[in-house]
């Protein structure tokens, strides 16, 4: 059994900001030559989220105006915490044959949900 | 010894709303696998299938949130299914549970899908078992 850990850093503009990352998580699967195993795809920090979207722009603004409604009953200082404990700050993807088994419209997105920065992810390969 | 398997599954759910009660076939996979003590991942396809853990008795409950805080409604930018992936992203398409002692560990609830696809949707899931034997 191997286990790989990879940092990916996204600049983000904070509250609230979608990123795909599908790619570079890609990536580094190729890089570490990992075939068969699973990606664990971890928000370290708080006001961050992990989740899959289909990474399409008029979506992106629909999920933000749809995060921004779910929280937006609580106190400025507790939403990002909140969201990200609501959307959830963890996702494993399966790796078969070198590839994340996703679907078509179907990608990784780091949600931002704090101060604008650079946000890091922890990527575990478990192969 | 420390090992890994892969398994697939596919399910002819259809939605825009309705759950799929998994957990026999996580379970065949679970008990056939040589593993004893370790984890199974579950993934369905695709971004407009939702999988969580709920019981039975729940079911109503649970349809009825959806229904009611992210209703089947095209009132989106994102072209004819923006709750699907609303819905989706909010549960997680994405399971884990533990596997002790070669059974699922799994106490008076189900795991399901939740299809928000509106209409016929022949959903696939894919299985990481890790552990050992």
């Amino acid at each position: 059994m191997r286990i790989n850990f990879t940092e990916i850093v996204e600049e983000t503009k904070g509250w609230i900001d979608l990123r795909d990352i599908t790619t570079r998580i890609e990536t580094v699967v190729e890089r570490e030559g990992m075939q068969q195993g699973f990606a664990l795809i971890y928000a370290v920090e708080p006001e961050t989220a992990v989740i899959t979207l289909e990474a399409e722009m008029a979506l992106i603004l629909d999920m933000a105006d749809f995060i921004k409604k779910l929280v937006g009953d609580i106190k400025m200082e507790a939403r990002g915490d909140v969201a990200s404990a609501l959307l959830g700050t963890h996702l494993a993807v399966p790796v078969l044959e070198g590839c994340l088994d996703l679907g078509t419209w179907q990608q990784i997105m780091l949600v931002d949900l704090g101060q604008a920065g650079k946000k890091k992810v922890l990527l575990q390969l478990v192969s | 010894m420390k090992m890994f398997e892969f398994k697939t599954f596919e399910l002819a759910a259809y939605g825009p709303a309705n759950l799929f009660d998994i957990t026999e076939k996580i379970r065949d996979v679970v008990e056939e696998s040589a593993i004893l003590n370790g984890l199974v991942l579950v993934l369905s396809i695709g971004s407009t299938g939702a999988v969580v853990k709920l019981p039975s008795s729940s079911y109503e409950d649970f349809i009825s949130w959806v229904l009611k805080s992210i209703p089947y409604d095209s009132t989106h930018r994102h072209p004819g299914n923006a709750f699907a992936h609303m819905r989706s992203s909010l549960m997680g398409c994405d399971f884990i549970l533990p596997i002790k002692e070669g059974k699922m560990v799994l106490k008076e609830q189900t795991i399901v899908l939740l299809e928000n696809t509106a209409g016929r949707k022949r959903r696939r899931f894919s299985l990481v078992l890790v552990g050992e034997k």
